[in-house]
């Protein structure tokens, strides 16, 4: 093993060890004071910003613990501090810079002084949770409730609690020529592809524009394909999946004012995931999986299939279900495609205003649009009940879409299935599908083709497609996925007897 | 960026041939009596051989005509490229018409053929690009879809099938089957040539 780098008497040389294994953390300060009687002692203070908060303050325990210093012979304040003279709870000393950075990391204040080769920790109360949100839009039932809020500090604070490593970069910049708004990559040094970074860094600097109010904006303003209704960074309001996708390589952005993070590069497969899927065994994982799977062609196709079978194709149906189809639409004064685009219009519309509306009115909107309109709408023959069942389906196929942002672009196409259904059949779904193929095909997000990993069998090494329509066992998903290095592909190893 | 990530691989170049063999003799087989009944098979089984060897000759010849203009000269690559070209428009051109018509026959009928013509081209034309690269993945992600679903209907019309027919079978005939061997290597002779000569 290593041997671990000691801490050196002299304040210049642990500084320079300190900036330089906290390069490119801009959330962790490093602040050189002078203290005691006559301000003689040089010291340093190192701290997570959000994690030791309000430092300098007076009413602070750190705070006073400075204050009270300045009346203190220099050669006494180490012993002092050490042997707890300031009525701190908690002081430790701490022999090597390991054991410093651990402690650093771990949400603590580390104190160096000149001429003393030990560090000094003093407790804080660590990584914030007061005033952190619940993730509203990615509710799980297992795993952490903690969403992200609205600083950015807080945000990088709330990934770096859960990897609590110096190769953990965040690279702050400001954005936007009169908001000025403080925006952050977020990354795994060692870990994410170094052209990854240049290009983000190279797109967020390639516009000038007035103000940066949200993470929606960076996306419209990075993303490679702006015309193409898919979305190219993954957005998340969640710590622990931004942390996660951080430690497979991708790159968190995090804007202040913004309670979501993005993450880049994205495929077609990363949306379909939840957090959830990872601290849940195999087989449900998988389950869940498939049925997200099942939901987005549902949602893309229900309807325009329904469409081509009863105008086109009503020979694939057995006898009595086509005679009980027709039934219902008897007295419907409607072709069934008006009869459709109605319904799905009509769905859009209690969708929309149920969004709108303060909250304990949304329920009810719901139950008056959905219930009462519906059995309205079939009760004097506008709609037929078949076509009310194939909407409501094709309505719960969307929202089991775990992301908002991807199903939007599979609820706008749906419309294109509905005409290509009704006008020409089965023959235009699949020139309709085969459209939406090919576009998928030709889109990227910073390189990485949108269909991976079913595009990618066969790439050297790369083992994605065990986490893709199903979950493989945790100890197979033994290989980052394509966004990692390629020379730092593997995650997950069982230790031989020696190390342990 | 990423670069080991945006080569076609064998996998896709494996799944683009066998779509475009395939693609085309499901097309063409029902207007060719030639692959009907077992003389068909067993021509199709006895000329697969001999496709696989021509594909393993097309692939190694592959640098000797990659770039015709360096090897032939600009007069000499437009000999050589001109027949192809011509061949691949007429093949195109019949594949295109004879897709429409069954389109038209099974799918929807009473449609007229132009609104069918123009839709199919419109969705090979806008759906595949001109990108290589794109093309290879389309057919990677597509490929277990139309064969998965070639071969599930294949399963289930093998249970439709009435054992008592067999028993009706005269003997083989030979010049059938050879027939048979030869219009499927004629068929699959083009296909190979469209992913080594760009």
């Amino acid at each position: 093993m290593e041997k671990p780098e000691p801490i050196s008497r002299k304040l210049k040389e642990n500084e320079t060890y300190i900036r330089r294994r906290c390069e490119g953390c801009a959330d962790i300060l490093i602040r050189p004071m002078q203290l005691g009687k006559g301000r003689k002692l040089s010291c340093l203070v190192v701290y997570i910003e959000t994690a030791v908060s309000n430092m300098m303050l007076s009413e602070s325990m750190l705070g006073r613990l400075v204050n009270r210093l300045d009346d203190v012979p220099a050669e006494q304040i180490p012993g002092m501090i050490k042997e707890n003279a300031l009525g701190i709870s908690d002081v430790q000393e701490l022999e090597d810079m390991e054991k410093a950075m651990k402690a650093l990391l771990a949400g603590n204040a580390i104190f160096f002084f000149d001429t003393y080769d030990r560090a000094l920790k003093i407790s804080s109360k660590g990584y914030p949770n007061m005033g952190v949100n619940k993730a509203e839009s990615e509710k799980v039932l297992r795993g952490s409730k903690e969403g992200f809020s609205e600083s950015e500090k807080i945000n990088s604070a709330l990934i770096r609690k859960r990897i609590r490593s110096t190769n953990l970069k965040v690279e702050e910049m400001q954005l936007g020529t009169r908001s000025d708004t403080m925006v952050a990559l977020v990354y795994m040094e060692g870990l994410v592809y170094e052209s990854l970074l240049d290009k983000l860094r190279e797109r967020m600097k390639a516009w000038e524009i007035d103000g940066v109010l949200d993470t929606g904006v960076l996306e419209q303003m990075t993303e490679e394909e702006w015309l193409s209704p898919f979305p190219q960074f993954e957005s998340t309001e969640r710590p622990d999946k931004a942390a996660m996708e951080i430690l497979n390589g991708r790159v968190a952005i995090l804007c202040d004012n913004s309670p979501s993070a993005l993450l880049a590069p994205t495929t077609l497969n990363c949306f379909l995931q939840v957090s959830e899927d990872r601290y849940n065994r195999f087989e449900m994982a998988s389950f869940q999986r498939m049925l997200r799977y099942a939901a987005l062609l549902l949602a893309l196709l229900i309807s325009g299939t329904y469409l081509a079978v009863i105008g086109f194709h009503t020979q694939i149906l057995p006898t009595r279900l086509l005679l009980s189809f027709a039934e219902a639409r008897r007295g419907v004064p409607f072709p069934s495609l008006l009869e459709v685009l109605f319904m799905e219009l009509a769905f859009e519309l209690i969708r929309e205003a149920g969004l709108r509306m303060p909250g304990p009115l949304s329920g009810t909107i719901g139950i008056v649009g959905g219930l009462i309109i519906g059995d309205a709408a079939v009760g004097a023959n506008l709609v037929s009940p078949m076509t009310v069942v194939i909407v409501a389906l094709s309505a719960l196929s969307s929202f089991a879409i775990p992301d908002e942002s991807f199903s939007v672009p599979f609820r706008l196409l749906k419309y294109g299935f509905i005409l290509l259904g009704g006008w020409f059949g089965m023959f235009g779904i699949i020139c309709g599908l085969y459209l939406l193929l090919g576009h998928l095909a030709g889109l990227k997000s910073f390189g990485i083709p949108y269909l991976m990993p079913y595009v990618g069998k066969g790439l050297a090494g790369y083992q994605d497609e065990r986490n893709a329509l199903w979950r493989a066992p945790f100890a197979r998903l033994n290989q980052r996925p394509v966004f990692a290095r390629r020379e730092q592909r593997v995650r997950l190893r069982k230790k031989c007897k020696k190390e342990e | 960026m990423f670069s080991d990530n945006d080569r076609i691989t064998q996998n896709q170049l494996k799944r683009q041939v066998l779509l475009s063999l395939s693609g085309s003799f499901l097309l063409i087989q029902s207007e060719m009596p030639q692959f009907y009944g077992r003389e068909g098979f067993l021509g199709i089984l006895l000329c697969f051989p001999a496709v696989l060897l021509y594909l393993y000759f097309l692939v190694k010849a592959a640098p000797a005509y990659k770039n015709p203009v360096k090897m032939l000269g600009n007069a000499g690559a437009w000999l050589f490229l001109l027949p192809y070209y011509l061949f691949l428009a007429l093949n195109g051109s019949f594949f295109l018409r004879h897709t429409a018509q069954m389109i038209q026959n099974y799918l929807v009928p009473g449609m007229s053929l132009e609104w069918i013509l123009l839709l199919v081209l419109a969705a090979a034309f806008l759906g595949t690009g001109s990108e290589v690269q794109r093309r290879a993945r389309i057919a990677q992600a597509a490929a277990p879809l139309v064969l998965g679903g070639f071969f599930v209907m294949a399963a289930i019309a093998a249970f439709s099938v009435n054992p008592a027919h067999l028993h009706q079978q005269g003997a083989l005939e030979p010049a059938k089957i050879l027939n048979s061997a030869e219009s499927f290597f004629s068929l699959s002779a083009f296909v190979p040539a469209a992913f080594c000569v760009k």
